[in-house]
């Protein structure tokens, strides 16, 4: 224990307090804007941070990490735009509750789930994060590959009970994901030439296009100024105790799903929370109110983009390699620092993983404060004239999408989604599954092929873990339907031998998966 | 596509769509999986010998998205009509102005090439708050130079990003 | 630790606060078209740095330290600008389009001689050098419980079974991928490289032995190789690296080959005579600077200056390299 006492002694520094405090409003500033993604602020954070020693500047290296995985749900609740990838999700059901009154709600919720999946996050880092880092690393190609198919079989789910279109749309996602220089052999595809498509298409302009240009043009087509009275009521700003009674069952999928996808190298909050939304819904007793502000699903998705955050720092240190793009860039500032991450860290420098223990929590629980402080001034937003608020919207993101990669290509590109967007939208395309295509296309093309050229077929289907996986997965797609025609078909009887209303969830579930 | 039906963002009446619009969807994708297969015949086969050509994901992501799009053209024409979707209507001035947005947008990018960023920016944000409804000096003039004023310190000052 | 903590503390606020008004300063005179750099007053603004790869990254960190110095001896502010794409193409496309005044100065990766040979629109021609500032020599490593002891036993492996024994590399055209091919030609063996996604995702296959071999930087293979889940088989360079002590070069062991990443500075090509010196000497002081030097050092790569004469006949030298083993 005295490397707990020493480690925590470190962070009670006024210095590196006043370093999270600074961490922490600069996070949150950064993810509030859409195209400003937190890799982009601790990179530039780490010129200045690389002349500190290494306490009070992984104070705020890990703080702006933390705080912009906060500011992002404030745009994804109120305009549907992520302020980050990791809250691509929280678009899902934030959006829709906001518009139906409860933008406060939603708000707190998304800021206690993000909260709690941090802390839970943490605890796995503290207490395993050896383990964790172990089985981070037993996968390789063929096993990444499983679990990217098993992440595809969430595409159903994100589908808002569309499948047809859901399943098309997220063809057309994985079909992006391939444009660009081939994984395994460079060669050029679908690039007509364009340098910055080398690389594949810039993901965050497609997203911001979709989610947050599109809708603009959508509210835009059909506004009517006679008819408009903007949203003058919030709503309550505390959940009631159902409602945090319904928070419980997600919290715990959206540690697990956040914890798994958060240890692997290179995987982030982004994938977490869209595997955990679904998850949740397929566990969930009221799955059709998902994608239409569902609290469960709010709290599923913002507790697993956040509970990564400790098993990536985990697999960061434990490893030396990054658990997402953040992590990498906070290895490198450390191996500047002289200080050599691996498993020999964990023995030779405890104090050092209390201290950043200790960091993540105090900057949690600020960021915390703070978005609790700031909700009030925030939703104002909402109240402002469409044509101030719109206006904002689309330069901000203009802007914000050029900053990424300091590229007009990426706005061209951003503004053409928007315009794609507004067409789905409008013939019933979700654009979810798109989402989850772009983000798990690359990774399932590029491990499948890798692990056939390492050693055949024989490579993935000798892997128990790979295998598992698949397993799994091929379950997921074939039980539900088969389980949901098994309890229409009871209940169906039940309600000829009762002769009741049967007006049962089953019912009503197996609606939605057909139409 | 035109109706005179009222609608406001917050109360949409629920509009059933015509079978007609409901190909429209189905005929895109199928357009865009066909492009897609196209396409892959022009991926150039690389030197080196590899387990699987660079045609061969794309390929089979072409084929499923035709597919799925005749298997959801056919099952829309042959169910009731109803799609369940809920559109609000679209009316003549959202039409401008989403096109006038458009325009404005990708203007901006060709003004920006020849001007000062914030000389720019104030004009896109003025002409937005324009085509969006907004009129008067506070709507025209300070309301862009504020949000001009706030890209420019956050991202050229602050963030310094090359704007 | 505290004590010292404060007074570097101290010392950031002022210098943020410098780079501050640096910045409006710049901001009140960065016009887009350049101007022709009146001699002798060079330089009278401040200075652009393009770094064709993202923010945070290896190449990234050495642009920025260097920048700070070289900020010192020039007495302006140097502003790094990121434009990524392209496996680096589209900041050097970037680069050579630039005015050669002198305001635009650019990090010249290892890829700027290689990516013409891979599809891409890039010429060495383009550029005048400045000076190499850093070097990352290729090592090829081995997980610890691999049978291949040395790189001879690991060469003996790919003559028995030509096509079969996997090196990892951090991507398709990427100089690691590369390095494999080179000893693939000087030892006449077949060893298949295997493209991974980055650096660190192609180490990690070799440590969970996934692979049988890695092709890395040795900043990427020194960190596993020091507490022993990886072992360094060979250094594809000339020298030793003080990152892995007791590891041989390949040239040692029998096998003649030298290959790897480099750092260089860089303009659009006809600059004026004065400006270039001014700038050469700028990079020779920033290069050979305490702080630099000590950054590189701990990244685990070498902090190699190099004067622009002498590096161009290695610049040249390597860009004929590359055409004959990337031919097909």
């Amino acid at each position: 224990m005295n490397a707990l006492a020493e480690g925590l002694g470190q962070i009670a520094d006024p210095t590196v307090l006043l370093c999270i405090l600074i961490g922490a409003l600069a996070g949150m500033l950064v993810g509030t804007f859409p195209g400003l993604t937190a890799t982009m602020a601790v990179a530039l954070a780490s010129a200045f941070t690389l002349s500190m020693d290494p306490i009070p500047g992984l104070a705020v290296l890990l703080t702006i990490y933390v705080a912009a995985n906060f500011g992002d749900r404030v745009p994804a609740i109120l305009i549907n735009t992520p302020g980050t990838p990791a809250s691509i999700c929280t678009t899902f059901d934030g959006y829709p509750m906001a518009k139906k009154g409860l933008a406060g709600v939603a708000l707190t919720v998304s800021a206690f789930a993000s909260a709690i999946g941090t802390f839970l996050g943490l605890i796995l880092l503290v207490v395993a994060a050896i383990p964790i880092s172990r089985l981070a690393l037993e996968f390789g190609p063929a096993e990444t590959f499983a679990l990217v198919v098993f992440g595809l079989t969430m595409m159903v789910g994100v589908s808002g009970g569309k499948i047809g279109k859901g399943l098309i749309a997220g063809a057309v996602g994985l079909a992006l994901a391939s444009v660009g220089r081939d994984p395994i052999t460079g060669t050029e595809r679908f690039t007509f030439g364009v340098l910055e498509l080398s690389d594949g298409i810039p993901f965050i302009a497609v997203i911001i296009g979709l989610f947050g240009i599109a809708d603009i043009l959508d509210q835009m087509l059909s506004y009517r100024a006679e008819k408009h009275t903007p949203i003058s009521n919030f709503g309550r700003w505390w959940p009631n105790r159902s409602e945090m009674k319904r928070m419980v069952k997600p919290l715990g999928i959206g540690t697990g799903i956040g914890a798994v996808v958060g240890a692997m190298p290179a995987a982030g909050g982004d994938i977490a929370g869209i595997m955990s939304w679904a998850a949740a819904k397929k566990a969930s007793k009221h799955p059709e109110e998902f994608g239409k502000g569902s609290i469960e699903g709010l709290t599923a998705g913002d507790t697993a983009s956040n509970a990564g955050i400790g098993p990536s720092v985990a697999t960061t240190l434990a490893l030396g390699i990054p658990g997402d793009s953040v992590m990498a860039v906070v290895l490198g500032s450390l191996i500047v620092w002289g200080i050599q991450p691996g498993p020999a860290l964990f023995t030779s420098q405890p104090d050092l993983v209390w201290s950043i223990a200790g960091i993540l929590a105090v900057a949690t629980v600020l960021t915390l404060g703070l978005s609790l402080l700031r909700l009030r001034g925030v939703t104002k937003l909402l109240e402002l004239k469409p044509h101030y608020l719109w206006t904002v919207i689309i330069v901000f993101c203009m802007v914000g999408t050029f900053a990424v990669n300091n590229s007009v290509i990426d706005v061209v590109v951003m503004l053409i989604f928007g315009v794609v967007g507004l067409f789905m939208r409008r013939h019933g395309f979700p654009a979810g599954p798109v989402v989850l295509g772009l983000i798990l296309g690359k990774l399932a093309e590029g491990n499948l092929r890798r692990a056939l050229e390492i050693g055949g077929p024989e490579n993935i289907l000798g892997s128990p873990i790979a295998v598992t996986i698949l397993l799994i997965s091929l379950a997921a797609v074939t039980l539900p339907p088969v389980i949901d025609r098994l309890r229409a078909r009871r209940a169906v009887r039940r309600a000829a031998s009762t002769s009741s209303n049967p007006t049962d969830q089953p019912l009503e579930q197996k609606e939605t998966t057909i139409s | 596509m035109s109706s005179d039906q009222t609608a406001g963002t917050g109360t949409a009446p629920e509009r059933h769509v015509g079978r007609a619009y409901q190909l429209v969807g189905p005929l895109a994708s199928l357009a865009v999986g066909g492009l897609l297969l196209l396409l892959t015949q022009y991926v150039k086969e690389p030197d080196i010998a590899t387990g699987l050509s660079p045609r061969w994901w794309p390929g089979i992501l072409g084929a499923i998205i035709c597919l799925l799009s005749i298997g959801v053209a056919v099952k829309d024409q042959i169910s009731d009509g109803k799609s369940g979707d809920e559109l609000t209507t679209p009316t003549r001035l959202g039409m401008i102005r989403v096109a006038a947005v458009i325009a404005a947008a990708f203007g901006y990018g060709v003004l920006w090439y020849f001007l000062d960023f914030r000389v720019a920016t104030f004009g896109l944000v003025a002409g937005l708050s324009y085509i969006i409804g907004g009129r008067g000096w506070r709507a025209l003039l300070l309301f862009p130079f504020l949000v001009s004023l706030v890209l420019y310190a956050l991202f050229v000052l602050l963030l310094k990003v090359p704007l | 630790m505290n004590h010292n903590t404060r007074t570097r503390f101290r010392r950031i606020v002022p210098a943020a606060a410098a780079a501050a008004i640096a910045a409006v300063a710049l901001a009140g005179c960065a016009n887009r078209g350049g101007e022709a750099a009146q001699s002798g007053d060079f330089p009278s603004k401040s200075i652009t740095m393009v770094v064709p790869y993202q923010a945070g990254g290896a190449s990234d960190l050495s642009a920025r330290t260097l920048a700070a110095e070289m900020e010192k001896k020039l007495g302006q502010s140097i502003v790094v600008e990121n434009r990524v794409g392209g496996a680096g193409s589209v900041g050097l496309t970037y680069l050579s389009a630039r005015p050669a005044d002198g305001y635009t100065i650019g990090y010249l990766p290892v890829e700027t001689v290689m990516l013409g040979y891979q599809g891409y629109d890039i010429d060495p021609a383009r550029y005048d050098l400045l000076g190499q500032i850093v070097s990352v020599p290729a090592t090829i490593a081995v997980p610890a419980n691999s049978p291949y002891k040395t790189l001879q036993d690991l060469i003996d492996a790919a003559k028995a079974k030509p096509g079969t024994i996997t090196v990892a590399n951090s991507g398709a055209g990427s100089i690691w991928q590369a390095a494999t091919k080179a000893l693939n030609k000087t030892a006449g063996v077949e060893l298949k490289p295997v493209p991974f996604d980055g650096g660190a995702p192609a180490v990690n296959a070799a440590i969970a032995g996934q692979v049988d071999a890695v092709a890395a930087g040795v900043s990427e293979t020194s960190v596993a190789a020091a507490d022993g889940r990886l072992r360094v088989l060979a250094i594809l360079n000339d020298k030793a690296s003080a990152a892995l002590p007791g590891v041989a070069t390949a040239k040692e062991l029998g096998t003649d080959v030298s290959i790897g990443g480099w750092g260089a500075v860089g303009t659009p090509a006809g600059l004026p005579d004065d400006v270039r010196d001014e700038l050469a000497a700028a990079v020779k002081a920033a290069a050979e600077s305490e702080s630099f030097v000590s950054v590189i050092k701990k990244s685990g790569n070498l902090p190699v200056y190099e004067a622009p004469e002498a590096f161009q006949a290695f610049y040249d030298a390597e860009a004929k390299r590359f055409s004959t083993l990337f031919a097909k």
